[in-house]
């Protein structure tokens, strides 16, 4: 645990933190998220609170925000005890918090929105469209957002409507402004405005938490990093007091190239696995590619750009409309999930509650039916066959259960998903098709699905690796295509692998200056 | 170890055997009401609520497909009208009676297959709709009084038993649904349909056909309407519109006892017979302390309200 280099300066000793969190729990029924938390917030002070998914930063920050208290521990606000009751209370107090996923309401408009609650009022005390209005553009304009402020909530994208979130949040002049992922769904353009607004709260005087998976931009604006790992504090340190990878080994607990697997130097010896030449499908502009036996390609991009139309004809649900599909120098169009998963093709979908699982049955009849499909004889399920199997898979996959017959939506995340790995490698596939494969699994869990798709690989199964989270798609990946609108903009070598390089083509072709005006 | 593993998998679910204890508690009410133990009187129970024991098997089914069927009452009593009307009272007419019968079940399941999956129609609709179809129809074709009658050797399918021990109809019964336990949980068809019927979306990301099994248990649902409808026209002997209307109501009402859940995924065959024998007792026994027919329906929502409430509160305390 690195301690804190000395986040009181000698000039401001006497002033008190903005808020100070000491000692702070909390579990949730046998499960305990948050264990002994202490760290402090200065004025003027823009703190990052960085962690893996499930390290208990929203946990934190909604008892910082009221809505939920802490088991055990305190917290003060500027000095004074600070317990509050309920968001509300906590918004009072001078805390604002903006979540990640907003909640905007789709029939009223931008201005009404950002002033929900709290409208202008003008004569008689009535609401004032008029001065909502106005008030509404003023806001905006200073923010620099481009948000039009007669638009309706249900036409903001999501990215307009995080905008929309934090300008509601800024609205409120908090003493205290938590932002929970602001930068998620946003492009570089629009992260440099919600770093430019957060740096104008700095100058007035109010304080930062916000959560980020962006370590490049943790670097550009945080003046104070903290990292929690499995509900821990790892790292509290000061600008200037810790590096991109103090971070990143904080989060994890190890160092990248301990938790994803090496990766060889070069594939060109290799055959072409799967080739795509001019491949369409609704929402995915003509796309060619080729993977050779045992590379990971990854793609990348901001939320919509072609990742799911690209999942779901790869694998058969949405087939390609057009081009020509080769799988080991085969033609071989894709035309149904059937036809894909006979020529090779595993595919792990991204939500594996909906499309992945059958949450009410035993582990037992969801990691089997591979394994059964292809050995049954005249069509009889067998029963030996598949205890067999499913007591083998629940060794290999390392899934932790009381047993097979345990429904898998007793299971936690990462053991569900490793369910559904076990029913598609039932046997060794050609081509393994990875959509957000580790979306809400713990680190445990995580790296041994990298360990799993390295050794795939290294049978000389081509993996195609669709993800959003750059840690991954950096540390597993032989290739990145980075996806815009659909198409593939731009591509990148395992030499020129960076969090800033992927950013920087993902926000498209002419940058998104001209996007945004 | 092998034998050890079938032995697990043979035991009943926790549903089943609830339904069985509720089961064994109405009998032993029964028989002490009635001050007297006869076994035969328990296998008479059997044969008689065979029919709707036999349409509970196809409700479970699509059930378990995470369907409803609100046609099955519909298709029996279009069942007992087709079948009198071409047997018309001549054991030689038997096989083209049953062909015709059968084949008529057939067509309504596929029509509610077809509505429930293609047209994209709720199942529960779909099912609605084609029950008004098929119970207009048959008012249409019989002009409101139907003709034809059950041959009197026929009726030994229901009024007969087997050594003079084990009445047909219950045998019958037993047949089916061994061959639907079989089906279901013996075969890739009834696994591929279990996960279709769990979630949907998964097993057709799976590449399992899901439509076409959906289909499928519609069909066999209506086909064991309609043979539930012939059984019920060897016990009555003759034609009369909506004679098992009733079948409706009471087969889901069975299947719910019997451990089947709404959400699909569940197949309790077991379970199922025990539903449908628990309606039966509890009509005879009312019947027995010479209760008012209103009594049965009140008594049966009670049991159906107590059946559910111990499921949940099993769950509540396991989890």
């Amino acid at each position: 645990m690195t301690k804190p280099a000395s986040p009181q300066s000698p000039d401001s000793a006497a002033a008190l933190p903005r808020l100070a969190v000491s000692g702070v729990s909390k579990s949730f029924g046998s499960n305990l998220v948050l264990r002994d938390v202490s760290f402090s917030v200065r004025a003027g002070e823009v703190v990052s609170l960085v962690g893996e998914n499930g390290a208990g930063k929203s946990t934190l920050m909604h008892i910082c925000a009221g809505t939920f208290p802490p088991d055990g521990g305190t917290l003060m606000l500027d000095g004074a005890a600070y317990r509050p009751a309920s968001p509300r209370a906590a918004s009072k107090a001078g805390v604002a918090l903006a979540l990640q996923e907003t909640a905007i309401l789709p029939d009223l408009t931008v201005a009404e929105n950002l002033f929900f609650g709290d409208e202008p009022r003008g004569l008689l005390g009535l609401m004032s469209q008029k001065r909502l209005h106005w008030d509404a553009e003023a806001l905006l304009a200073d923010l620099g957002f481009a948000l039009k402020a007669d638009r309706l909530g249900a036409e903001l994208s999501a990215a307009e409507r995080q905008m929309l979130e934090i300008a509601r949040a800024v609205r409120q002049k908090p003493r205290l402004l938590i932002l929970d992922e602001p930068t998620a769904s946003l492009s570089s353009h629009e992260t440099d405005l919600v770093l430019k607004a957060m740096d104008r709260i700095k100058q007035g005087g109010g304080s930062v938490i916000f959560i980020s998976h962006r370590l490049d931009e943790v670097m550009q604006a945080a003046d104070h990093a903290v990292v929690l790992k499995d509900g821990m504090l790892t790292l509290d340190a000061v600008r200037g007091g810790f590096t991109r990878d103090d971070l990143i080994r904080a989060m994890v607990g190890r160092t990248l190239t301990d938790i994803f697997p090496p990766r060889p130097a070069s594939f060109t010896d290799k055959p072409v696995r799967l080739a795509l030449e001019g491949a369409v499908a609704p929402g995915l502009k003509p796309l060619t590619l080729a993977v050779r036996a045992g590379e990971i390609i990854g793609f990348a991009g901001l939320e919509g750009q072609g990742q799911r139309p690209l999942a779901r004809a790869l694998s058969g649900i949405a087939p390609f409309t057009g081009g020509t599909i080769a799988i080991d120098d085969k033609a071989t169009p894709i035309s149904s999930v059937s036809r894909g998963i006979a020529a090779g093709i595993a595919s792990i979908p991204d939500d594996r509650k909906h499309e992945g699982l059958a949450l009410d049955l035993p582990v037992r009849m969801n990691v089997s039916l591979f394994a059964l499909s292809r050995k049954s004889r005249w069509g009889w399920l067998r029963q030996q066959l598949e205890q067999t199997f499913a007591e083998e898979a629940r060794r290999r996959f390392a899934i932790r259960t009381t047993g097979i017959e345990q429904p898998v939506r007793q299971l936690s995340g990462g053991n569900q998903q490793k369910v559904v790995f076990a029913r598609w490698l039932a046997e060794t596939p050609k081509v393994l098709v990875l959509y957000e494969p580790t979306k809400g699994v713990d680190v445990g869990a995580k790296t041994e699905i990298y360990r799993l798709v390295g050794e795939l690989s290294a049978q000389g199964v081509a993996v195609i690796l669709i993800s959003a989270d750059m840690l991954e798609l950096i540390g597993l990946s032989d290739r990145i295509h980075v996806l815009f609108e659909g198409a593939v903009t731009g591509t990148l070598e395992r030499s020129d692998f960076s969090e800033e390089a992927i950013m920087r083509l993902a926000a498209g072709p002419e940058g998104v200056l001209g996007h945004a005006a | 170890m092998s034998a050890n593993a079938y032995l697990v998998r043979m035991k009943p679910a926790p549903a089943s055997l609830r339904a069985v204890v509720l089961l064994v508690l109405l009998l032993a009410a029964f028989f002490v009401s009635a001050r007297v133990f006869s076994p035969l009187l328990l296998l008479d129970n059997i044969r008689q609520a065979a029919p709707l024991g036999v349409v509970v098997l196809g409700q479970a089914l699509v059930l378990m497909m995470g369907r409803l069927d609100l046609s099955v009452g519909a298709t029996a009593s279009m069942a007992n009208i087709v079948l009198c009307a071409t047997f018309n009272g001549d054991m030689a007419n038997l096989v083209p009676a049953l062909a015709l019968t059968l084949g008529a079940g057939a067509l309504v399941g596929l029509a509610n297959g077809i509505m429930a999956t293609k047209l994209k129609i709720p199942a529960f609709l779909a099912t609605l709709a084609t029950s008004m179809i098929v119970a207009g129809l048959v008012v249409f074709f019989t002009g409101g009084s139907p003709r034809g009658a059950v041959p009197a050797q026929f009726r030994a399918v229901t009024e007969a038993w087997l050594f003079g021990i084990v009445p047909w109809s219950a045998l019958i019964w037993l047949v089916l649904l061994i061959g639907l336990m079989l089906l279901v949980h013996y075969t890739m068809l009834g696994r591929k349909m279990i996960l279709s019927g769990a979630n949907l979306v998964a097993a057709r990301h799976s590449g399992i056909p899901s439509d076409g099994l959906i289909v499928l248990s519609f069909v066999l649902c209506s086909l064991l309407a309609a043979t539930g409808g012939i059984l019920l026209s060897a016990i009555t002997g003759m034609a009369s519109i909506g004679v098992g209307n009733g079948f409706t109501l009471d087969s889901i009402a069975a299947a719910v006892i019997g451990g089947a859940l709404f959400s699909g995924g569940v197949f309790l065959p077991l379970g199922a017979m025990a539903g449908a024998l628990i309606l039966f007792v509890v009509q005879s026994l009312l019947y027995l302390l010479a209760l008012p027919p209103a009594a049965k329906f009140i008594v049966q929502g009670g049991i159906i309200v107590l059946a559910l409430a111990l499921a949940s509160f099993r769950k509540g305390r396991s989890s």
